[in-house]
């Protein structure tokens, strides 16, 4: 019998040291087409998350934030707008297709000087110790293989006082909503991909890591025992999405 | 009931563009707003609970519905909040709002809402054209001046009305009388309330005699 370790990628079991690729694929597949599928699969929703979470995350002039799966870059353009020319955005990502579809579009908006690009893994960030004031990872956490170390890692780069924010899908409040939300994901979800991207086996995966992901009081839990204060979450949508609040003591 | 975030979030958006969209055309109050710069106004509505704030920036409103630290907070349901709002000269105890921190900015803020003054013209030429948007915009004016006018005799003959022929409602005066009374009483039971927790904690004296 084998001993290797093993986690989940969606609803498959797949050896540990394979997910990292498997989810690279599935974002290197739909990396290009990124965007219109959000904006397709939330109905432009996903935008008023993002504004909830840069609302709460209190950046303001001169601060360095890291954002964190930062995929085409969606909160790396506001976050360089809130902290100026003195302050310091790090779009990071581990998908090398995603980075260079975020960071050509923030070029296009006319984001430079205080904008950074960085390839890297949310487990073991390349940054030294308390570095930011901010770290975002939004809709990236359920991806990581390892979140407990990534939840370390994070809280070992920001600043004493800093706040982490993970906006990450979760679990809806209600049980008809739940069950609504089932349909769409799993029969009409993958519909779309096809559509669009030609891909429904990624959007598939996205259905299925969402399930696997750990729910509003798992995720805050996690968080505590990673070493975080004051760690609090909203709800959004009814639950389909939590906004994660912490604190580096 | 607290408002979903997503739904907030939705609200400030809206309104953010909106106030920027009338400030694009309206020079005076853009500069006007300019000064407030580095100022917020936080607005907490109560029933449905949700927040508005309000950033001034150089040249536009930022609105969100978040603020850690906020130059003025306001909270109140949301008929006070407008009544607040669209009135020249009304004090907070008669709208039933709370305020805390610098209230000069309330006063600021009433003052250029009522002087806002969107140049129709300047915003529908791009879509209609020069000549056509000049007699739209008199139209607007004209009927926004009416509607105005309309209104304030319509408030004035409905408070004459009630006051002096039903005698349904109180007249103003009778009114601050009574808030200047509940609030009188408020705080005497306040005072009340704090001698009573005094003599509370305070323990009983021993008052047994030594033989």
């Amino acid at each position: 019998m084998s001993d290797k370790k093993t986690t989940h990628f969606g609803y498959k079991e797949v050896p540990v040291d394979e997910k990292a690729d498997r989810v690279a694929d599935v974002f290197h597949s739909v990396a290009g087409k990124y965007d219109l599928m959000n904006d397709l699969m939330s109905g432009g929703i996903h935008r008023l998350w993002k504004r909830f979470t840069i609302e709460i995350s209190g950046v303001r002039a001169g601060h360095k934030v890291l954002d964190i799966a930062g995929g085409t870059g969606d909160l790396t353009y506001k976050f360089s707008k809130l902290v100026g020319q003195d302050g310091l955005v790090v779009l990071a990502d581990i998908n090398e297709s995603m980075l260079r579809v975020g960071r050509d579009r923030l070029t296009d908006r006319g984001v430079s000087g205080n904008m950074v690009v960085a390839q890297a893994d949310a487990q073991y960030l390349p940054f030294p110790d308390n570095t930011f004031d901010c770290i975002t990872i939004a809709f990236g956490l359920r991806n990581v293989t390892d979140k407990n170390l990534a939840l370390r890692s994070m809280l070992r780069v920001l600043k004493p006082g800093g706040r982490l924010l993970v906006l990450e899908f979760s679990k809806p409040q209600s049980e008809l909503l739940n069950k609504a939300y089932d349909t769409y994901s799993f029969r009409l979800l993958p519909f779309i991909g096809k559509l669009i991207t030609n891909d429904s086996e990624s959007y598939k995966y996205l259905a299925e890591s969402i399930r696997m992901h750990p729910d509003q009081e798992t995720l805050k839990d996690m968080m505590v025992d990673a070493g975080f204060a004051n760690c609090e979450f909203h709800n959004m949508t009814g639950g389909i999405v939590a906004l994660h609040k912490g604190t580096k003591p | 009931m607290k408002l979903d975030p997503t739904i907030n979030a939705a609200m400030s958006a809206t309104l953010e563009q909106a106030i920027n969209s009338a400030l694009a055309f309206d020079p005076a109050s853009r500069q006007a707003i300019g000064e407030l710069a580095g100022k917020s106004l936080l607005i907490e509505i109560v029933e449905p609970e949700f927040n508005l704030c309000l950033q001034f920036e150089s040249e536009k409103v930022a609105v969100t519905s978040h603020h850690d630290k906020p130059t003025t907070r306001l909270r109140g349901n949301p008929l006070g909040l407008i009544q607040l709002a669209l009135s020249d000269n009304i004090s907070l105890s008669e709208t039933g709002v709370e305020a805390w921190g610098s209230t000069s900015l309330l006063a600021e803020l009433q003052r250029i809402l009522s002087k806002l003054e969107v140049d129709w013209e300047d915003a529908l030429s791009p879509y209609l054209g020069d000549v056509v948007s000049h007699t739209v915009a008199t139209h607007i004016r004209n009927r926004a001046n009416w509607i105005n006018e309309r209104g304030h005799d319509i408030k004035r003959l409905a408070q004459e009305f009630l006051t002096e022929e039903l005698r349904a409602t109180p007249t103003r005066s009778e009114l601050d009388r009574f808030n200047r009374e509940v609030d009188q009483l408020r705080l005497a039971a306040d005072r009340l309330q704090s001698r009573f927790d005094k003599i509370k904690k305070t323990p009983p004296t021993n008052t047994t005699e030594k033989g």
